[in-house]
Order: C-alpha cells, then sequence, then structure tokens
C-alpha cells in the first residue's frame, strides 16, 4: 500500500517535473539590482544547483553554457526534496610525442551524486565516482585494473539565513572550498580540471567541516579538514585550514564578475609536508561567453615539502552562434629555483546537438579539442633524456544531467 | 589562532621555510609501506630497523625514495648528456644494486651469475640505473676503505666502463652469454658454493629436515634474532586462509612445471627475515613431493608476494601497466632481463585473489652475492673489486641491451647512439652523480638512524 503510494507520488512528481521542462521558462525571479532591470538581454533562470557554494552539491548541474549568466551573486539554497545529478565525460584521444603515438578511449569522469532535503535548511548528499582501481603504471588493482566506484562527497549540509546574511555549513566529505569557486563558473571541465587540481594536486573533497557566510557581494568560506583529500584518512595531527573570499561586484543579466582570494596552510601525510597555498581568481560570465583565470603560489607540492611553485591558468568560452562553443585554456606552473616550468595549452570547438532551452541545466555536447603539452629545464620528467612534450587531439563526449524531485 | 594565519599570510610571500628533507623521507616511506603497515605493522618496523643498520641496508631499503628524487619535479635535478626519449623507455631491473645478482643453475647444469631481484622492474631510463649500480658500489667502498678517496670514483668508472664496453659489442652484433666461472675469484667461490649446497639439497634440509624417514618443518629462528630485534630468518606454520592461498596458488601454476604428483605439497611455511626491501612481504616456502615419495627427491619451491614495479609516471607512457599482475611481470621480465631464460625451470606466476605470487626454485643454487663480501675486497683487494664492479656494468647492459624497450626495440639499439665515441664523459657523468646519490643516500641514513621510525610512520599509518 506504502509503496504504492509512494510509486505514485514519484509519477506524479516526474509528470509535473516533465511538464515544467516542457512549459515555456518561468519568470525570472527579481533581481535586486538596478542593471537588470536596463538589460535588455532575457533575463535567465534562478541560478543551477550546481552553482553551488561549496556546501551544496550536486556540483556539476550547472547551466550548460556561456548562455547562462546568473544574476545571482551566490547560489541560493536548493530546497528541492531530492536532486539527482550525472557528470559523464567520456573521450577518444590521440597522444603524438616522442615515440611510438597513443590511442586510447577514456572515461574521465563519470559521477553520480543523490542530494535529499531532510528539512527545509537541511540535507544530506552522496556523491560517487568512477576511478581506475591500479595506480598509474601499476597492475595491483582490483579485479586487474578495473574501474571502481569511490566516495567522492558525503555530507551533511545546512543553511540560516539572518536577513540579508546567510550562513551555510557542511560536514563529512566535503567539497573544496578553492576548487568548488574555481568550478562555478568553469565550463571547460570535460577538456581540463582546473589548474589547481590538475598541476597543484589540490584536492577537491576532503573529510572536513566547512563554514561560510555570504552578505550582499561578499562571501567568506572557511574549511578545517584532515588535508588527505580521498586518498587517505588522516595521517598526521595537524589540521588544513583553507579560507576563501569571494567578491562579486556585478550581478547583473549581462555580466557577472567575480573576484576570490585563497589561503590554505596545512600538512600532508605522515610526513606532515607543508601543503601551503596563496593565491586569487577572477571570473566572469556573460550570456554569449565567459572567462576566468587563477594565480596561486604553492609552498610544497605531493611530497616535496621545499617545493615552490607559481601557477597561472586561464581559460575561455563563448557561443559565437547558437549550439556551437569554442574555448580556450591554459596553464602553466613555474617551479622557484630553477625547477623548471610545466605548460598545458590548448584550444577546442564544441557542439551542443540538442539543447531544451537556452538556460537548460542538462547538457551534452560534443567536443574536439587539441592540447599541447610542455616541459622544460628541471620540470622535466627526465632532464636532459625526455622532455614529456606532447601533443594530444581529443573527441570528447560530456554530459551533465540533473534531475529534481520537489 | 586568527592572528597566526593573518600574520602568516601577510609574510607568505618572503617566508622562507626549509622543509626537511626528513619529512620527505619519511613520507615516502610511509607511502612506499602504506599496505603493509596496515596489514604486519610488526614486520613493516623490523624492515625499518634493518634499514637502520647501515647505508647499504638503508640503499636497499630506499629504492622508491631514489627514483622520486631523480624522477619528480620540483627540485633543481641532474641533466644527464645521454639521455633520449626513446632511451627512457628501456627495460630496467628497479633496482640495481650489487646484492640483487646471484647465482642459477641452466637447465643443463650451467652454473652462472646474473640479476636475481626483479620485484622493481619497469621501462625507465637506463642511465639513471647505471648511477643506481655505482652509487651501491660507491657505498660498499665507503664501507669497506672509507680512507680510499679515490676508489669511488674508480668503481663508478668501471661500472661505467663495463656497460658502455657491452653496449658497443651488442650493437656490434656479439650475443653476450652469462657471466660464468673464471670471471672473477668472489663469483667462482660463490658458484661453487651454490652448486655444491644445490646438489646437496641444502635449502629443502635447511627448511625441512628429515628425521626418521620423515621430513618435518624446522619451525623457529634458523639464525639467532639480531640484537636490534630484527628476525633473520623464522620459519613460522602456516595455518587457515594461507594454507588455501597455497594450494591455490600450487594448483594454478604447477601445471606445465611439475607432474601432479611431483607437484603434491608436502609442507607449506612462512619465511620470515629474507631481503630489506620486501622484508614484510609473504614469502612462502613449499616442499613438493619430487619425483618419487621418497624425501630424496623433495622440492622446495618460494611463493612470493610481488606489489607493483617502477612507474616513471611522468613521462609519455601507457597509464596502464604492460602486464596483467605484478607477479607476471616480474616472472616475464626476469626472462628477458636474464642471460638465459632457463636458469630457473620452475619460474611462475599466479594470482590469489588480490595477492600476487611469484614463484621460483628455492634450491640453494640460487644464491645471492653479499656486500659484506664485497666491502672485505675493497679493504684487501682492489683490483678484484674493479673488476667485479666492470663485471656488474656488463651484466646491466646486456640486461638492458638485450631486452625489448617499451617501443619494442632492443635496448642497445637507443642506447648505443648515445654512447657510441663518449665513452669518457660516460664515464665521467656516472661517476659524478653515483658520488652524489651515494652522499645523499648515506646523509640520509645519518639522518635517520637514530631516529624511531616506528613511531614516525607506522604508527601513524595505523
Amino acid at each position: 500500500m506504502m509503496r504504492s503510494a509512494l510509486s505514485l507520488i514519484l509519477v506524479v512528481c516526474a509528470a509535473r517535473n516533465v511538464a515544467a521542462q516542457d512549459a515555456p521558462e518561468p519568470a525570472p525571479e527579481p533581481v535586486p539590482n538596478d542593471d537588470a532591470k536596463a538589460s535588455l538581454t532575457p533575463a535567465p533562470t534562478p541560478a543551477p544547483a550546481a552553482s553551488a557554494p561549496a556546501t551544496q552539491a550536486p556540483q556539476s548541474s550547472r547551466p550548460s553554457g556561456p548562455a547562462a549568466a546568473a544574476t545571482e551573486r551566490y547560489p541560493a539554497w536548493q530546497s528541492a526534496r531530492l536532486v539527482l545529478d550525472l557528470e559523464l565525460y567520456t573521450q577518444a584521444r590521440l597522444v603524438h610525442r616522442a615515440g611510438d603515438d597513443l590511442s586510447e578511449l577514456r572515461l574521465d569522469r563519470g559521477e553520480v551524486g543523490a542530494r535529499v532535503g531532510v528539512y527545509r535548511d537541511a540535507a544530506a548528499e552522496l556523491r560517487l565516482e568512477a576511478i581506475r582501481s591500479a595506480s598509474d603504471g601499476g597492475a595491483l588493482g582490483v579485479d586487474g585494473n578495473s574501474t571502481v566506484v569511490r566516495v567522492k562527497r558525503a555530507q551533511v549540509v545546512a543553511t540560516h539565513g539572518f536577513g540579508e546574511l546567510r550562513l551555510d555549513g557542511a560536514i563529512g566529505f566535503t567539497a573544496d572550498p578553492w576548487i568548488a569557486r574555481l568550478e562555478r563558473d568553469y565550463t571547460i571541465k570535460p577538456l581540463s580540471r582546473t589548474g589547481s587540481e590538475r598541476l597543484l594536486d589540490w584536492p577537491t573533497s576532503d573529510l572536513a567541516a566547512v563554514a561560510a557566510a555570504s552578505y550582499g557581494p561578499v562571501r567568506v568560506a572557511v574549511s578545517a579538514g584532515n588535508g588527505e583529500g580521498l586518498r587517505y584518512p588522516e595521517r598526521n595531527t595537524g589540521k588544513t585550514i583553507t579560507g576563501v573570499a569571494e567578491l562579486v561586484p556585478i550581478a547583473t543579466d549581462s555580466l557577472r564578475l567575480g573576484v576570490a582570494a585563497v589561503g590554505r596552510d596545512g600538512s600532508l601525510g605522515v610526513g606532515s609536508i607543508r601543503d601551503r597555498r596563496a593565491g586569487g581568481a577572477i571570473t566572469a560570465v556573460t550570456p554569449r561567453a565567459r572567462a576566468g583565470a587563477e594565480l596561486v603560489y604553492a609552498w610544497g607540492i605531493a611530497d616535496r615539502g621545499d617545493a615552490k611553485a607559481l601557477l597561472v591558468s586561464a581559460w575561455a568560452e563563448a557561443e559565437p552562434i547558437a549550439r556551437a562553443v569554442v574555448a580556450a585554456r591554459g596553464a602553466s606552473l613555474g617551479y622557484a629555483d630553477n625547477g623548471g616550468r610545466q605548460s598545458t595549452f590548448g584550444g577546442a570547438v564544441a557542439v551542443e546537438p540538442w539543447r531544451e532551452s537556452a538556460n537548460a541545466r542538462s547538457s551534452l555536447r560534443f567536443w574536439l579539442a587539441i592540447d599541447r603539452v610542455t616541459t622544460s629545464g628541471a620540470a622535466m620528467p627526465l632532464p636532459g633524456a625526455d622532455a614529456g612534450d606532447a601533443t594530444v587531439v581529443m573527441l570528447i563526449a560530456s554530459i551533465l544531467a540533473p534531475y529534481e524531485v520537489n | 589562532m586568527l592572528l597566526r594565519y593573518v600574520v602568516w599570510f601577510a609574510l607568505a610571500g618572503c617566508a622562507v621555510e626549509a622543509e626537511s628533507r626528513e619529512r620527505r623521507i619519511v613520507n615516502v616511506l610511509a607511502g612506499d609501506n602504506y599496505e603493509w603497515s596496515l596489514r604486519d605493522p610488526a614486520l613493516v618496523a623490523l624492515k625499518l630497523h634493518k634499514m637502520q643498520r647501515g647505508p647499504y641496508e638503508w640503499l636497499r631499503g630506499s629504492a622508491a625514495l631514489y627514483w622520486r628524487d631523480v624522477t619528480e619535479q620540483g627540485d633543481s635535478r641532474a641533466t644527464t648528456a645521454f639521455g633520449s626519449p626513446a632511451a627512457s623507455r628501456v627495460l630496467l631491473l628497479g633496482d640495481a644494486h650489487l646484492e640483487n645478482a646471484g647465482t642459477f643453475r641452466a637447465s643443463d647444469g650451467t652454473m652462472f651469475i646474473d640479476w636475481n631481484d626483479f620485484d622493481a622492474t619497469g621501462y625507465g631510463p637506463y642511465h639513471v640505473e647505471v648511477r643506481r649500480l655505482a652509487a651501491s658500489f660507491v657505498i660498499v667502498a665507503g664501507i669497506g676503505a672509507p680512507s680510499d678517496s679515490a676508489l669511488p670514483a674508480e668503481l663508478s668508472r668501471a661500472v661505467a666502463t663495463g656497460y658502455t664496453t657491452t653496449i658497443a659489442a651488442l650493437a656490434g652484433g656479439a650475443r653476450i652469454g652469462a657471466v660464468g666461472e673464471g670471471a672473477s675469484a668472489l663469483f667462482d667461490a660463490e658458484l661453487k658454493k651454490s652448486k655444491k649446497r644445490g646438489d646437496a639439497g641444502y635449502a629443502v634440509e635447511e627448511l625441512a629436515p628429515v628425521t626418521a624417514g620423515v621430513r618435518t618443518l624446522a619451525l623457529g629462528d634458523l639464525e639467532p634474532d639480531g640484537t636490534d630485534g630484527v628476525i633473520e630468518d623464522r620459519v613460522v606454520e602456516v595455518q587457515g586462509e594461507q594454507v588455501a592461498w597455497i594450494d591455490r596458488a600450487v594448483a594454478a601454476w604447477a601445471p606445465g612445471k611439475l607432474d601432479a604428483a611431483a607437484a603434491t605439497i608436502k609442507l607449506r611455511a612462512r619465511r620470515i627475515g629474507s631481503g630489506v626491501a620486501s622484508y614484510a612481504a609473504y614469502r612462502y616456502q613449499v616442499v613438493l613431493e619430487g619425483a618419487t615419495p621418497a624425501p630424496d627427491d623433495d622440492r622446495v619451491i618460494e611463493l612470493k608476494e610481488t606489489r607493483d614495479g617502477l612507474a616513471i609516471t611522468e613521462t609519455w607512457q601507457r597509464e596502464a601497466s604492460a602486464w596483467n599482475t605484478p607477479a607476471e611481470r616480474a616472472a616475464i621480465t626476469q626472462q628477458r632481463l636474464q642471460a638465459r631464460d632457463d636458469g630457473d625451470g620452475l619460474l611462475g606466476h599466479t594470482q590469489v585473489g588480490a595477492l600476487s605470487l611469484k614463484i621460483r626454485d628455492r634450491e640453494a643454487y640460487q644464491r645471492g652475492i653479499n656486500a659484506e663480501d664485497l666491502g672485505e675486497l675493497a679493504r684487501t683487494d682492489r683490483a678484484q673489486l674493479l673488476l667485479l664492479a666492470n663485471l656488474y656494468g656488463g651484466m646491466l647492459a646486456r640486461a638492458h641491451g638485450q631486452a625489448l624497450t617499451a617501443d619494442r626495440e632492443r635496448g642497445y639499439l637507443v642506447i648505443a647512439p648515445l654512447l657510441t665515441g663518449r665513452e669518457a664523459e660516460f664515464a665521467d657523468e656516472v661517476a659524478t652523480l653515483a658520488i652524489g646519490d651515494a652522499a645523499q643516500i648515506a646523509a640520509d641514513y645519518e639522518a635517520m638512524k637514530s631516529r624511531n621510525l616506528e613511531h614516525l610512520i607506522v604508527a601513524r599509518i595505523r
């Protein structure tokens, strides 16, 4: 009996959801900004779930492309009772480097998440990701080197508002506030992870407690966690503190401009290797284009506590014609003390063969991308022997598929 | 607390905090021993104690640190003048040092000397492995004849010269055979001893002597524990699931090696105390029935847990291993890197659940070279030590040169063009870098020899 009733509710909810997708776009929420009123651009739907702050999730159900310029400075609390989310990037690629070329098919990202609202101001999220079970170059995995699923996020999140002041909190396997900030408007994840994640080994999630406060254009988030990311439990007594301060001075239909600063102080592994970072980022989002840049100085990278390096990374994406996207990105990590430099630069074009609306949160894209990877000096994998330079051509399919039940 | 961070961020740009080498060592050793520390922390603690006995033991236990030092970005590292991308994908031993060689008996009864540890094999830059081999000689020289300041460079050059000479010979079309009798007095003595012991069934008798016509395990310590508490050689009875693992492994391995009757398991034991890097690994020794039920033709094999080998991940190699399991890699690369592929007729591999086991003949025909013997030569017979360094260099070149690289070329084809006509410069580079490597190993040992590594590493992992 109960099961039948539940099934009926789900069917009704699903039908309403489908109906909502078929219906004309809803009117935008009032935007407390005079610039918005003057804009000639149709206002988008409210900021989607994926633009959620570090304490919210799923992370990926952001607007599908440049057309979705959000007028909210910071993402609203998701009040849906159930949010399901699928994010999947798979590619065929050809790597041209010294020696034989390498061609392969890969699953770069396969994630599924569920967020259940347990109370008006509280929710629980579980997000899983697919990874290879053996380490790079290794054979010691699960049943060979099978792709296995691991927990990426498992957190309890809560929020409370005091007028314009909003407080958010999360505990568990939480999103790193800096990576979450960078990814909020970063729509070229299928091409590459952010510079901080890829070149500085910055973990996307950690066993941590996160607190955030937003007031008007300002938002501050602080995370205190193990610092070991997803791969290890805590291995030393020190905690890793990450603080992110954001400012969104402009948030209109035609432009949302955000700047952010980060500081991180922590330790890694049983040797308590220092893991310190300081940096900043800027993001600009317009209806037809978006771009971002980050600059981070690192003290300590992986097991090298004495390594120091400056990361410079930038990206841009534009939709010159409907359903066609061009993108470019570059990231360069320069080590101090004659440690050399490693860089990746690339470009891509993408098409979205089906898009329900300009502001649809679902997205299916096919990308054709090319990357050039170079190293110099002591940053070469083997100085004097192998620079590790490579040209990579990729054909990528990416899909974001969120689903909400209210 | 808040003030601390405000001050730190304010000073971050000019902060100069030299992170100690010690922390890196601890972290790398912790990573290298992580799974074993969770499974068997007491044995990992003993392994770390063993590493603290001397710089040579430290070298043996810290190969992971060595490779990370020479291949990881983030620090100013030595640039070689003898490298190329193709020569960075040569099949390597992964842990070439003078104690990783020993005696073998071929199927025709010929005794020979060759490399005997293939736990860490993988593709990588040949010149780094020449450096590491030379560094092991430098350390032995430092232990055996610390006042002989010229010896380290001479030994390094001897290794390099043996290497270049053999690569040139391979490039000239020569077939390089195994190192047999007559190469050096020390090798001859080892070959003679191992043949004598092998013929007498020394290993099976030591593990399980015959008493009143019945073979029984000699459980307990075959050698007394060290004064530092390290188990030197202990035979332990296996029970429960480990018996099942062994039975499954032997059943999977035996077809094609021995007939079913000969492969019948008679006794099973775990042996603890061998090695340094793999001290905490499972090593099972199994007595097999042999051709007849009588005890005098019983055979002993070893099933050794094998983990992933050398992986230099920043070079453009495949992310996946070329082999299905670590033990398969170790067994196959042994045959590719040795001079003869019949040095161990029982060599094989099998997988039991997540346990990857390399299986080999454990009779005393196979016997390792001891660094102490070479240290003694540094004091008493300098000329022979230099000859041995040259022979080891040649053995390494033969292994690198004959094996197929990751690009499926013979190694000498990609190495020889880099060395031809530049042999003396190569020897100079090897000497300079190997002496530097040995100095780093010795410094690491000095820094860590009195530290409580069990507390710093094992206890924190637990």
